[in-house]
C-alpha cells in the first residue's frame, strides 16, 4: 500500500513538495524514462507562472487553514451588534458582519473547513476509489463486473442531488460526514480512470517481463502498474480538490452543508446574501476566495495535465 | 445495434435496483435513528395514539423493522419494489396526501424547461465560442474564449446564481420596469428575480441560461480543441483540394467529427444540469424538481425521496444510452456489435 498512501499524502499536503515521493518511486522500480517524465514535468511546472501563481495561492489559503493565528489575532466570536455591517476600514480590512463580528477573521477562519473537506474526501477518493480501480482492471473477470455494476450505481445519482438526500438523511452535518458523503458520491470516477490506465498497461511488455522473473500479483501492481498509471490520478485529484472546495460552499449554501455557529466561507456567503445591493462587499470578500481557489486547483491541474503528458511535449 | 440496445438496457436493471436499494436503506435508517416522520405532522401537539397509528400505518411507515436499528428491511424494499413496478404506486407524501406520481408530474414541466432552455443555450454559445476560437488559434478570440471559460469553471453556480438575480433580475429590472415603452413580457417576465406564474416560460429562461453557463465553459473547450485537432487532418485537406466551399468543410466535413466528444458530454451533463437545477430552482424560487426533493428529504418522506430520485436516475441513464445511438449515427465508423 506504500504507492498509494503516498500517493494521497501527496494530494492531500503541499502541491509543490508533493512531486517528491513520486517522483523517486519509478527510480525504485528501475525504470529510467519515466524517472524522467517526473523530472521533466518538475522543471516544466516550475518554469510555468500560472501554476507557480497558482500554488502560492493555494499555499497562502493552506496556511490560513493550517495556522489562522499567523494571519489574523482578531477572534472571529469576539461580536457586537452595535458595529453590525459597519464598511471595510483600515483596522478591519473586512469590515464587520450583520452579527457585528469582525469579517476578516471571519474569512481566514473559514477557510479551514473548506480544505479538510477537500483533502479529506479527495484522499479516501484516491485510496479506495484507486484501489478498486486497480484491483477491478488488474484482476478483470468477476471483480470487475461486481466493481463496475457498484460504479454505475453510485455514478447513476446526480452529485449534487445524492449529497443533499444523503446529507439531510444523516442530519449530522459536520466536516466529516460532507467529506464522507463527496468520497462516497465521486469514488467511481477514480476507480474508472484507475481501471482503465491499469488495463491499457498491464498487457506491456516490462508487465510480462516482471511476471516472467517470478514477481508476485503485489509486487506487480504497486511497482510496475500503479505508476504508470497514476498521473491521470493526480491531475484529477488537483482539479477535484477545486471541485470539492466549491461543493462544500454550494452544499452550505443550500442549508444541507455546515451550520451558523461554524465559520466557513459557505455560511459568509448564505447568511449574507440579502444585503447584496446595500453591502456588496460582505459577499465580495468569501465570493473572491471561494473563486479564486477553485480556480487555482484547476489551472494547477491543468498545468500538471500538460506537464505529465509527453504529447504536449 | 438492436442486440447492443438490448444489452445496454439489461445492465439498467441491477444499476436501477441498486440505487433504489441504496436510497431505501438510507431513509430507513434516517427513520430507525430519529423516529416516526408522522409524528412531525402533528407540530408539538401529542396525537391520540390510535389516530398516529391509523395514519402511520396508512402511510406505509407502519412496517416493525423501522423499529429496529441498522436493519435493512428487505420486506419492505420488496413490497415497494412491487407496488412501483406492478401497480405503478410511488406512495405518498406526508403532508397533502398526494400520490407522489401527481407531485413529479406538477414539479416536472418546470425543470424539463428550464433544462432544455440551459442545454440549448450552452450547446449554441459553447459550439459557437468553441468553433470561433478553434478556427483561429493563437488570436484574440481563441485567448478570450479560453480565459472566460476558466473563470466560468470556477466560479460556482450558487454564486453565479446570486450574482446574476441580484444585478440582472433587481437592479436591471428596475431600470427596465422604471420604462413605459418596454413591454411587461420583457421588463417584469424574462428579467425577473424569480419564477413567475404569470409567465411560465419567460422567467424561466435567465435561471435556464445560469444553469447553462456552467457546462458552457467545457462545452466551448471541448469544441475548441476537437476543432483544432480536425482541422489539421488529411480528409479536411482533402475536401478543400478538391475546391469545396468554406463553409461546407468546416460546416458539414469538419464539424461532424469534432461533434462528437461535445455530444458525449452534452448527454452525460444532462444529469450534471438536474443536480444543478436544485440549486437554480433554490435561487430562482422555480416549482421544479430539485426544490421537491429537497423539501421532501428534509422532511423524511422516504416514498417521495425514493420515487423522485429513482425516476431521475432513469432519465440519467436513458440519456446516456442515448448519446451512445448517436454516436453510431454521427460516425459511420462505430459499430456496436
Amino acid at each position: 500500500m506504500s504507492d498509494l498512501t503516498s500517493a494521497g499524502a501527496a494530494v492531500g499536503g503541499a502541491p509543490v513538495g508533493g512531486d517528491g515521493p513520486l517522483a523517486d518511486q519509478p527510480a525504485v522500480g528501475g525504470k529510467e524514462r519515466s524517472a524522467s517524465l517526473w523530472a521533466d514535468a518538475r522543471r516544466q511546472l516550475v518554469r510555468d507562472p500560472v501554476f507557480m501563481i497558482a500554488s502560492l495561492y493555494i499555499l497562502v489559503v493552506g496556511s490560513m487553514a493550517a495556522f489562522p493565528k499567523l494571519w489574523t489575532s482578531q477572534d472571529p466570536r469576539a461580536c457586537s451588534t452595535d458595529r453590525s455591517r459597519i464598511s471595510p476600514s483600515w483596522d478591519h480590512p473586512f469590515g464587520f458582519d450583520i452579527l457585528g463580528c469582525d469579517y476578516y477573521s471571519h474569512a481566514i477562519y473559514g477557510a479551514r473547513p473548506s480544505m479538510i473537506i477537500a483533502i479529506m474526501a479527495t484522499g479516501s477518493m484516491v485510496l479506495i476509489g484507486g484501489s478498486l480501480g486497480l484491483l477491478a482492471g488488474y484482476y478483470g473477470g468477476w471483480v470487475d463486473t461486481i466493481v463496475s455494476r457498484v460504479m454505475d450505481i453510485f455514478l447513476s445519482l446526480p452529485f449534487l442531488l445524492g449529497a443533499i438526500v444523503f446529507l439531510t438523511v444523516i442530519k449530522r452535518q459536520n466536516e466529516f460526514t460532507i467529506a464522507m458523503v463527496l468520497f462516497l458520491l465521486t469514488w467511481p470516477v477514480i476507480a474508472r480512470i484507475i481501471r482503465g490506465s491499469v488495463i491499457s498497461s498491464k498487457d506491456l511488455d516490462y508487465v510480462h517481463a516482471a511476471r516472467a522473473v517470478g514477481a508476485r500479483n503485489g509486487r506487480i501492481m504497486f511497482r510496475h502498474i500503479l505508476p504508470n498509471a497514476i498521473a491521470p490520478m493526480l491531475v484529477y485529484a488537483t482539479i477535484v480538490l477545486g471541485s470539492f472546495v466549491a461543493a462544500e460552499a454550494t452544499l452550505t449554501f443550500l442549508g444541507v452543508g455546515l451550520q451558523p455557529p461554524a465559520q466557513s466561507w459557505g455560511i459568509m456567503i448564505s447568511v449574507h446574501q440579502v444585503y447584496f445591493l446595500e453591502d456588496p462587499w460582505l459577499l465580495l470578500f468569501p465570493c473572491g476566495l471561494l473563486v479564486g481557489t477553485v480556480l487555482s486547483f484547476i489551472l494547477m491541474g491543468d498545468a500538471l495535465r500538460d506537464a505529465l503528458d509527453p504529447k504536449f511535449r | 445495434m438492436g442486440r447492443y440496445v438490448i444489452r445496454r438496457l439489461l445492465q439498467f436493471i441491477p444499476t436501477v435496483l441498486g440505487t433504489m436499494f441504496l436510497l431505501h436503506y438510507l431513509t430507513s435508517l434516517a427513520i430507525q435513528f430519529s423516529g416516526n416522520p408522522v409524528r412531525a405532522l402533528f407540530g408539538d401537539r401529542t396525537p391520540p395514539p390510535a389516530l398516529l397509528e391509523a395514519l402511520t400505518e396508512r402511510l406505509g411507515y407502519g412496517d416493525a423493522c423501522l423499529d429496529q436499528r441498522g436493519n435493512p428491511c428487505f420486506g419492505l424494499f420488496f413490497d415497494r419494489l412491487q407496488a412501483i413496478f406492478l401497480h405503478f404506486d410511488f406512495g405518498v407524501n406526508l403532508r397533502q396526501q398526494l400520490p407522489v406520481t401527481q407531485l413529479v408530474a406538477d414539479a416536472l414541466p418546470f425543470t424539463l424547461k428550464l433544462l432544455v432552455i440551459a442545454i440549448l443555450f450552452e450547446a449554441v454559445i459553447g459550439i459557437a465560442a468553441g468553433v470561433w476560437a478553434g478556427l483561429r488559434g493563437g488570436s484574440f478570440a481563441d485567448y478570450a474564449v479560453k480565459i472566460s471559460t476558466v473563470f466560468v469553471i470556477s466560479v460556482p453556480i450558487f454564486v453565479l446564481g446570486l450574482v446574476v438575480r441580484e444585478f440582472v433580475g433587481v437592479k436591471f429590472g428596475n431600470v427596465l420596469r422604471a420604462q413605459d415603452w418596454i413591454p411587461d413580457v420583457i421588463s417584469v417576465g424574462v428579467v425577473t428575480p424569480g419564477f413567475k406564474a404569470d409567465y411560465p416560460f419567460a422567467s424561466l429562461i435567465i435561471p435556464g441560461m445560469v444553469l447553462g453557463a456552467v457546462s458552457l465553459a467545457t462545452t466551448a473547450r471541448l469544441t475548441r480543441t476537437s476543432i483544432m485537432e480536425n482541422i489539421r487532418a488529411d480528409y479536411v485537406r482533402t475536401a478543400r483540394a478538391k475546391g469545396l466551399s468554406n463553409r461546407r468543410v468546416i460546416g458539414v466535413h469538419t464539424l461532424r467529427n469534432s461533434l462528437i466528444p461535445v455530444i458525449t458530454f452534452l448527454g452525460v451533463d444532462i444529469g450534471a444540469a438536474m443536480a444543478g437545477a436544485v440549486v437554480t430552482e433554490t435561487i430562482f424560487n422555480v416549482p421544479g424538481i430539485g426544490r421537491l426533493v429537497t423539501l421532501s428529504a428534509r422532511s423524511g418522506e422516504a416514498p417521495v425521496v425514493i420515487g423522485v430520485v429513482t425516476m431521475l436516475v432513469l432519465v440519467v441513464l436513458l440519456a446516456n444510452l442515448l448519446v451512445d445511438i448517436l454516436y453510431a449515427v454521427l460516425d459511420p465508423r462505430i459499430r456496436y456489435e
